[in-house]
């Protein structure tokens, strides 16, 4: 799978979970620049990516991850 | 031993003074024996061993699960802490709630009263080495092979009791930094200056306000059933800024003390008055707890098997939307509800300090959509100052509401006292004036010039968080400005303190955790 087709699965996730056609996340996309983005939505989208591409995220990566960047690095690392 | 008696001061002074004349080798065996000799002090030998016993079997612990990795040893180790701090706080607690159960329900059988004295500290020092253990089962940090850099970790004394719970990230590695095996460091003035101007502002937060306030607080909710809803106001809203100048004056004085030792530790408050949420001012209060509990409470109940199953149900009948919705609010409720266990087993606190903030955060998250729609029904502009006004008001409404169970005598004694609060014909404005008149003019002008310094302190740090500048603090506001301002600034809190020595300085509010 090429980074760009990650990205665009993670895109689909993120406009699912926050019901938000618009969503484009880049490399750099953090929490502060989604307004739902919070604690508690992020378990949620942790969820959601895992059955998107079939993968686990250990919990250090869960609480670690700075931006869509890192997480799509660990989802090229594991598929 | 209080943190602002003379005698720890004086305590204090000899560790920093042997501290910077010892080579560095021996820099960290003498903050293990200081940590030991704190801990006898202030709660005995039990203390001791409990400590001990924490700390050596979670180092060994770590040891083991690095090597094999093996579920069960992180389970079993976790679970004997855990025992021992629940053991240690709710004993009684189930005892009681069982016997009004038994007596609800008419059952001949009586459960014994079984109570155990708590260990000092108890509370913070077990999550901090079950936070150690559970990073090390999770692959996030190497288990610490060093014994004595791990004890100092767990045993660490300016906040051994009461916090803040510092992650190895924050705390350990710091450790590692203060001794290297040759040479003696020189003392750091910056680190000093700093270390001694936190200690200052803890201890003006602490005096000043704290104790000022106490004096009309107690007043109400000792005496709860002569005072009309008017009074229940006043102390209530007394109370929040009572319990913050006392809690974070003492972390406070806590990181400045580590400072000035060279350790850096984790700020466990920022400004939580401006917050504009609930869900906000739980990430601005008693932040180290908050962070606790999201990391190892609540994220892995989220991914737990249970919860796996419960998305699948809510899934299949009523969407993915509701399924995540259900997830979320369930979490919620079992880290309030064990947050609020966590400061005690009454339901005061479990109610105040935890249902009721899930209660909050939930209805929030279900309300969010009318929110929207009133703001656009009524044209209302929310990038306002008035609307965020509104907004930090109704988040500090609640939160009161949330410390008033906190400070009652008991959950019953709260609720009677938020219906004293609804009865607004009853108001007996008298009552103010007799609480005003609890101080002199002169206490009254000390407080009130002492709040809106406090106010002015954490406008700058709401200021400094909103524009999300590096490194850019009061504190580093306050170390650029003149020697004479900076010198002025100190001498009028030395000089309000020393007006303040009359009052009687209580044990700090959360040592009782």
């Amino acid at each position: 799978m090429t980074r760009n087709e990650i990205f665009e699965g993670l895109n689909e996730v993120f406009r699912d979970i926050f019901d938000d056609k618009t969503i484009v996340v880049t490399e750099n996309t953090t929490a502060n620049d989604i307004e739902d983005w919070d604690s508690l939505e992020h378990i949620n989208l942790i969820i959601a990516v895992e059955k998107k591409f079939g993968m686990k995220f250990n919990m250090g990566e869960v609480t670690k991850m700075k931006n869509t960047g890192e997480m799509a690095d660990i989802i090229a690392s594991r598929i | 031993m209080t943190l602002i008696s003379l005698e720890f001061l004086l305590f204090f002074l000899i560790i920093l003074i042997m501290y910077y004349n010892l080579p560095d080798r021996y820099r960290k065996p003498l903050l293990l024996m200081v940590n030991m000799i704190f801990a006898f002090i202030n709660g005995g030998l039990e203390t001791l061993f409990f400590l001990a016993f924490s700390i050596i079997s979670t180092w060994q612990g770590a040891i083991w699960i690095e090597k094999t990795r093996k579920k069960s040893v992180f389970i079993w180790i976790a679970a004997v802490n855990a025992g021992i701090l629940a053991g240690m706080k709710y004993l009684g607690f189930i005892s009681v709630t069982g016997n009004i159960l038994t007596s609800i329900f008419h059952l001949p059988d009586r459960i014994p009263y079984v109570s155990v004295p708590a260990a000092a500290g108890v509370s913070f020092y077990t999550l901090q080495v079950l936070g150690y253990l559970t990073d090390v089962y999770w692959n996030i940090i190497p288990a610490e092979h060093d014994l004595i850099t791990y004890a100092v970790y767990g045993s660490y004394f300016p906040q051994l009791m009461s916090g803040p719970v510092s992650r190895w990230e924050e705390l350990g590695k710091n450790l590692n930094l203060i001794a290297c095996d040759t040479g003696r460091t020189r003392v750091n003035f910056e680190y000093m200056a700093e270390g001694l101007q936190r200690i200052l502002w803890g201890i003006f937060k602490k005096l000043v306000i704290a104790e000022r306030l106490a004096a009309v607080v107690n007043e109400v909710y000792g005496n709860y059933r002569n005072y009309s809803g008017c009074a229940v106001i006043f102390a209530a809203a007394g109370f929040a800024f009572q319990l913050y100048a006392d809690f974070s004056g003492y972390t406070d004085i806590v990181l400045g003390m580590s400072r000035m030792l060279g350790i850096g530790l984790p700020e466990n408050f920022k400004a939580p008055f401006f917050a504009k949420s609930i869900g906000e001012f739980w990430q601005r209060w008693h932040i180290t707890l908050g962070t606790w509990l999201r990391n190892y409470i609540f994220n892995p109940v989220l991914r737990s098997g249970v919860f796996e199953r419960l998305r699948y149900h809510v899934n299949r009948r009523f969407g993915k939307k509701s399924a995540n919705k259900t997830a979320t609010f369930a979490g919620l409720a079992v880290l309030w509800f064990l947050a609020g266990l966590w400061h005690g087993g009454a339901w005061k606190f479990i109610i105040g300090s935890g249902l009721l903030q899930a209660f909050y955060m939930i209805g929030g998250k279900l309300l969010k959509p009318v929110f929207t729609k009133l703001v656009l029904l009524f044209h209302i502009h929310t990038d306002t100052f008035s609307y965020g006004l509104f907004l930090r008001a109704r988040t500090f409404v609640l939160v009161c509401i949330g410390f008033n169970f906190f400070n009652a005598e008991s959950a019953m004694a709260a609720l009677q006292m938020l219906k004293s609060v609804l009865m607004i014909s009853s108001y007996d404005y008298h009552e103010i004036s007799y609480l005003i008149s609890l101080l002199d003019w002169k206490n009254w002008m000390i407080l009130m010039i002492a709040l809106a310094i406090l106010l002015v302190h954490d406008g700058m740090e709401e200021y400094y968080l909103q524009k999300n500048l590096e490194g850019q603090n009061v504190s580093s506001w306050f170390n650029r400005q003149n020697f004479i301002f900076r010198m002025l600034c100190c001498w009028l809190a030395v000089g309000m303190i020393v007006l303040s020595f009359n009052l009687s300085a209580s044990e700090y509010i959360y040592m009782q955790f």
